[in-house]
């Protein structure tokens, strides 16, 4: 349903999305995930038409977004909760939306109703919290009943039963057959809501694949710890091994086993006080998918 | 608030029921959304409103001045007196307000972050800036008209009170300035869009249409001559605003050519404008 093909953004010398190509298929909740500044919300608004690519298309139902006959009833998106003008009510701001497109005003409540907005449909949406601007910005997304939709960091400033009706509305809305598409700088929300993850990191795809693919490609690493460290990694990375330093001052091994690693050390006689394999969780894989592309990050170990 | 159990019974079933059946969103659908915006934007319906105030309230201290002035005149300035052109003198200042509520029009939309949910309503831009014009013009025509005849109505009877010359709308020529003048203020928000979609931000809209609109015009008779002349003739605004003229100056062009001028000159700039609202991001 959508389709992102070579996709690329620059801003003078600075390349915000470079070459993205991915699909975005219907009856899936597929995560857009990425650091900050890693390029998605940028993509996000070249797909709703709002910034012109550089080069590269994407494409809604097979046409760019603003040749749509109806956007709002085959896309709803929700870009900025903040936006809007605050001097008008929750649902003379729905109404605005919906006669852009010709939406019967009955609809209107009924989104309201949707987002639990119905109690403060007459308020200034000035005065909105955080979390229900970002219920008034899902609200105007569904108000066309669309087949796409497309959802910014939708879970910021929601509050614990805010997130959990959020995932809860993703899940339902895919379920329903629907193509939608969540961005989030967080893995561990992803890991809850999404079925497929798109993941960019300083503007460049770092891997699409299905929530369980990539558990699956998350790498084994084995904690050790020694009594001479600096030994026992002389002698790993001969044996073939990456080691690098872990948690609490143990090494990080990876490229061996553990019975390889306890064997690298009794053949050099190494005392060993700790030997413990470690699945990678999905937060750690992303770390580490996008480590090398992270914008603005902490550089651990990095010398001045 | 709501709950997921909630969100699950109400989304997906209703599909043709309340959302209408499917159809492509059209022209009329964008001018019904502008409308409905417009009337619920505080800074256009007030600029709107203040249009025949200030008309109207300046239109008293016009006369007031004027008459001053006639009284205290020589015997051939006072025969040069052109009550219809001191009745009209606080249109100078509405029709500030008057372009203005063309600008807020687009402006606020920038400053509430609102553009970019309007262009995904509306993704085409052409369509979007025609429907805004096409709402802040047709309400702006009828605000201009009453402006218009009411400063007009003001200012006579101030002058008519201090029992110096005036004119009536009974009064032979009296109605085609009068309405030329409605005319040319429902035309300003053309540039008012124009400004405050190029500019994006409205204290820049402000400052630009007050040194287009009064500075310039205003400072004309200061200018060297080779300036002064082309300004007074052929400046956009200066030009249409002699639509209004009671007494036209033989040395210019008529009120009609000047707002044909003006008109030209608006199709010119909004093309423009138009041009660089689609090719920018938002």
């Amino acid at each position: 349903m959508i389709e992102i093909r070579g996709l690329t953004k620059r801003y003078g010398d600075v390349t915000a999305v470079a070459d993205l190509t991915f699909d975005v298929r219907p009856g899936l909740v597929t995560g857009f995930l990425g650091p900050n500044g890693a390029g998605k919300s940028t993509t996000m608004r070249m797909i709703l038409g709002l910034d012109a690519p550089t080069s590269g298309t994407a494409g809604v139902y097979g046409v760019p977004y603003a040749d749509l006959p109806s956007p709002m009833r085959q896309v709803g998106a929700l870009l900025d909760a903040r936006a809007g003008y605050g001097g008008r009510s929750a649902r003379t701001h729905l109404r605005c939306l919906a006669a852009a497109n010709g939406i019967p005003r009955a609809r209107v409540d009924e989104v309201l109703g949707i987002v639990g907005l119905e109690g403060a449909a007459g308020r200034r949406i000035g005065g909105f919290s955080l979390g229900m601007s970002q219920r008034l910005g899902i609200a105007a997304a569904l108000l066309g009943d669309p087949g796409v939709l497309i959802f910014d960091e939708p879970v910021n400033g929601l509050d614990p039963e805010g997130i959990v009706w959020i995932r809860t509305l993703m899940r339902d809305l895919a379920a329903e057959g629907r193509t939608v598409l969540v961005s989030s700088h967080l893995m561990s929300e992803m890991a809850l809501t999404a079925d497929h993850l798109i993941v960019i990191g300083r503007g460049r795809l770092v891997a699409d694949a299905s929530l369980d693919a990539l558990a699956a490609s998350a790498g084994t690493t084995v904690h050790v710890r020694a009594a001479d460290q600096s030994a026992l990694t002389r002698a790993l990375t001969a044996a073939g091994a990456t080691v690098t330093p872990g948690p609490a001052g143990a090494l990080e091994v990876s490229g061996l086993d553990a019975p390889a690693i306890g064997g690298v050390a009794a053949a050099r006689g190494l005392v060993l006080h700790e030997l413990t394999p470690h699945r990678a969780s999905l937060e750690e894989t992303f770390m580490k998918l996008t480590r090398d592309t992270v914008e603005f990050g902490h550089q651990e170990g990095a010398k001045a | 608030m709501s709950t997921g159990t909630i969100a699950r019974a109400d989304v997906g079933h209703r599909r043709a029921a309340a959302v209408g059946e499917f159809r492509p969103a059209t022209f009329a659908d964008a001018v019904r959304a502008e409308w409905l915006k417009f009337r619920t934007m505080r800074a256009t319906v007030i600029n709107a409103l203040a249009t025949p105030v200030l008309g109207m309230a300046y239109a008293v201290m016009f006369g007031l001045s004027g008459a001053r002035d006639y009284l205290e005149a020589t015997p051939a300035d006072q025969a040069a007196f052109d009550p219809g052109g001191v009745a009209m003198r606080s249109l100078v200042l509405a029709q500030i307000t008057a372009a203005l509520v063309g600008a807020l029009m687009v402006t606020v939309e920038y400053r509430s972050r609102s553009m970019a949910t309007t262009v995904t309503a509306v993704p085409r831009r052409t369509r979007l800036l025609a429907a805004k014009t096409l709402v802040v013009t047709a309400v702006m025509l009828v605000v201009g008209q009453i402006t218009a005849f009411g400063t007009f109505l003001v200012g006579t009877s101030v002058l008519a009170g201090q029992g110096v010359p005036s004119l009536t709308l009974a009064d032979p020529g009296a109605i085609g300035p009068v309405a030329g003048a409605g005319l040319y203020l429902g035309t300003l928000p053309v540039l008012g869009i124009a400004v405050g979609t190029l500019l994006r931000v409205s204290a820049g809209a402000v400052a630009t249409l007050g040194v287009g609109l009064l500075l310039i015009p205003a400072m004309a008779p200061i200018y060297p001559e080779w300036l002064a002349e082309p300004v007074m003739k052929y400046w956009p605004t200066l030009a249409g605003y002699r639509l209004s003229a009671f007494v036209p100056d033989p040395d210019l062009p008529s009120g009609w050519q000047g707002y044909l001028l003006m008109c030209g000159f608006l199709a010119v700039l909004s093309a423009v404008t138009v041009y660089v609202f689609r090719r920018r991001d938002v």
